[in-house]
């Protein structure tokens, strides 16, 4: 409905600013990274982080570093960025798919259970004592815990082979509601130590970012990262509605299927190694609705750009505000998020008043 | 008791100064000391440690090397002092405490299996960090303590302070033996945070070493950290509760106390026999002897027959 509302705003005039942004967003990451990997509590000239990356092709180092240096960028501040900028992305184009789908601006990838799910799992794995997988005990439970809460809702809102949208936004509250319970129950039996490492994980950190974890997830990101956007026509045709975007001859059934399933996938994943970060999958798809227009096309690939940016910008705050210590990055998300969309929300009110 | 802890200190002084007056007996030879991890470090008189945990770093203070520690976590804050703190002790920054720059990061079992924090001991060492883990602080009671600080000894080359250290226990157990009550009182450790909020330590941890030190029997039910209704507290019917420093500041003193769901219906509410001891008690660390006669002499007197 909002989508419909702006979309009759000068075309022509959106495209430029739909290309400008489309320009602008990939050299904004390549800032971040630049930035974020060049800051830290250790102090690594930026001629050393050119020096220590390169330095695998045996060519003399612009400036002299330890092994130090370079263990702390290979080993700890690199696949720190790359998650980062990784979850980022496919919270925040998991986010405008979901928005698209259910044609609703508050829709949001928890809504399929896959934050929910995961802190269920990710509690009853540590409280349990579920330990099989070593360090891949937690992350493994937390995906499988995201995907069985996502399939769930989906099946519930099935009715003769449809996903029905409204009914599955409402089996989404209260499998949600489920969940919180068993998550309760687990804190509940939780000892103390437990306890804390169930609230830090929720409070999401990029801080356990090791190279194989990285490896692991990003596959299963990036499949959404970058297949999300090619569904852009079909989710802008269903911005008329089911029926009409049928018959414009989009499989609509099938669409619905295929984002869900590459939502489960990257935001799970991404839940999975970083804890349940929040408000970058709301917050950045209206931000470049503003900039970009509705368009999916332009809002896909920009809001995984944009997430990838941003979460690479909050982590570098998580991390150098408070050094020697660091902050759980979802305060970071939400504090600077939460303000920010509800001046988004004012803006509107006011541009929408006759 | 005041005499009795200065005693400690000064014999405990008095053989520091005795070390640093031979200071051939406690050059700078290599110490390879082994974690409880079975990972070995080999150190040479550390100059820049990061500490652990609170109770790191009070054996740390004891053994006179405040002067080496450049970090610690949140809990580190006895005694008084200006350490850096590199955060939460169940969400350590492996950069953070890099940045440190330290010759030798000593932390403890139990805060290392918190978490993502045996990622951060991997990144450390993956950093060439080296990495002392020393046993949990929350199980085997006093002897927990004196293994630490044999650890602490090695790593600082000053056997002779810990050993010092080691026999002032002895002396302050003498005493707490010296001073147990005529009867056991059964007691009940209610962890609250507020008026509203009792959570009971249950017989495993430091809160539960303590009472039996002290010559009281645990009675609660459970091993760790739970809620206990008013009805099964007034079941138990403990003679003490004990609450931290800060809890019984919190739900408002003794009489604060009386007034929490229960208490009043037991024998501890009814002849106020209420107890409050360091708010550090739940990591078993140096105190435990000296908070275990307070409360032993304490209770001699409340609990004659």
């Amino acid at each position: 409905m909002t989508v419909l509302s702006t979309q009759a705003a000068a075309p022509s005039r959106q495209r430029r600013r739909a290309a400008l942004t489309l320009g602008v967003l990939p050299l904004a990451l390549l800032g971040a990274v630049v930035l974020a990997v060049g800051s830290g509590a250790v102090a690594i000239s930026p001629a050393q982080v050119l020096s220590i990356l390169y330095s695998p092709l045996g060519l003399p180092p612009l400036e002299a570093f330890d092994t130090q240096q370079a263990a702390v960028l290979s080993g700890i501040r690199l696949p720190r960025v790359v998650l980062g900028a990784l979850v980022g992305a496919g919270l925040a184009v998991a986010g405008a798919a979901m928005q698209g789908l259910f044609r609703n601006p508050l829709a949001d990838p928890g809504l399929l259970g896959l934050s929910s799910g995961a802190s269920l799992a990710a509690a009853a794995s540590v409280v349990l004592g579920f330990t099989a997988l070593g360090p891949y005990s937690l992350p493994v439970a937390a995906f499988t815990g995201s995907l069985l809460c996502t399939v769930l809702i989906s099946v519930l809102a099935q009715s003769r082979g449809r996903v029905e949208v409204s009914t599955m936004l409402l089996a989404g509250i209260a499998v949600n509601a489920l969940c919180g319970a068993g998550t309760g129950l687990m804190t509940f039996l939780a000892t103390d130590e437990q306890l804390r490492t169930i609230t830090f994980w929720s409070l999401g950190t990029l801080g356990g970012a090791t190279w194989p974890g990285v490896l692991s997830a990003a596959p299963l990101i990036l499949l959404g990262a970058l297949l999300l956007p090619l569904l852009g026509r079909a989710l802008n045709a269903l911005t008329i509605g089911e029926h009409g975007a049928a018959s414009l001859g989009v499989p609509v059934g099938a669409v619905k299927w295929v984002t869900i399933t590459l939502i489960a996938l990257s935001v799970g994943a991404g839940v999975a190694v970083s804890g349940t970060i929040g408000f970058v999958g709301l917050v950045v798809p209206h931000l470049l609705r503003l900039l970009t227009g509705p368009d999916h096309r332009t809002l896909l690939p920009a809001s995984a750009l944009a997430g990838a940016t941003l979460l690479v910008l909050a982590d570098l705050l998580a991390r150098t505000v408070v050094t020697p210590a660091e902050l759980p990055i979802g305060i970071i998300t939400a504090l600077i998020g939460a303000p920010f969309f509800l001046h988004l929300l004012r803006a509107r009110r006011g541009q929408e008043r006759p | 008791m005041n005499a009795r802890i200065r005693t400690f200190h000064l014999r405990t002084a008095a053989t520091l100064l005795l070390l640093s007056a031979a200071p051939a007996l406690s050059s700078a030879s290599a110490a390879t000391v082994r974690g409880v991890d079975d990972v070995s470090v080999t150190v040479t008189a550390p100059k820049r440690v990061v500490a652990l945990n609170a109770t790191t770093v009070e054996l740390i203070y004891r053994l006179g090397k405040q002067g080496t520690i450049v970090g610690t976590d949140v809990t580190g804050t006895y005694p008084p002092n200006k350490i850096p703190s590199v955060g939460h002790w169940a969400q350590l920054p492996a950069e953070g405490i890099i940045a440190l720059k330290p010759d030798l990061v000593i932390g403890t079992a139990d805060n290392f299996a918190t978490g993502t924090n045996p990622g951060v001991v991997a990144k450390l060492r993956g950093a060439g960090v080296k990495v002392l883990v020393l046993p949990a602080t929350d199980t085997g009671g006093l002897n927990g303590v004196r293994t630490r600080l044999d650890l602490l000894g090695q790593v600082y080359g000053v056997p002779g302070a810990a050993a010092a250290l080691n026999r002032s226990f002895d002396t302050t157990l003498a005493a707490v033996k010296a001073n147990q009550p005529a009867r056991k009182p059964r007691v009940i450790f209610l962890y609250a945070h507020g008026p509203n909020d009792a959570s009971i330590y249950g017989t495993s941890g430091g809160a539960n070493d303590l009472i039996e030190l002290a010559g009281g029997v645990n009675a609660a039910p459970f091993a760790d950290t739970r809620t206990l209704t008013a009805e099964a507290l007034v079941t138990i019917n403990p003679d003490a509760i004990i609450l931290l420093d800060r809890g019984l500041e919190a739900v408002g003193g003794v009489d604060g106390t009386l007034k929490l769901p229960g208490v009043a219906q037991t024998n501890a509410g009814r002849n106020r026999r209420i107890y409050s001891v360091d708010n550090s008690v739940r990591w078993i660390g140096p105190r435990l002897p000296e908070f275990a006669l307070k409360l032993a002499r304490q209770w001699k007197a409340d609990f004659k027959k």
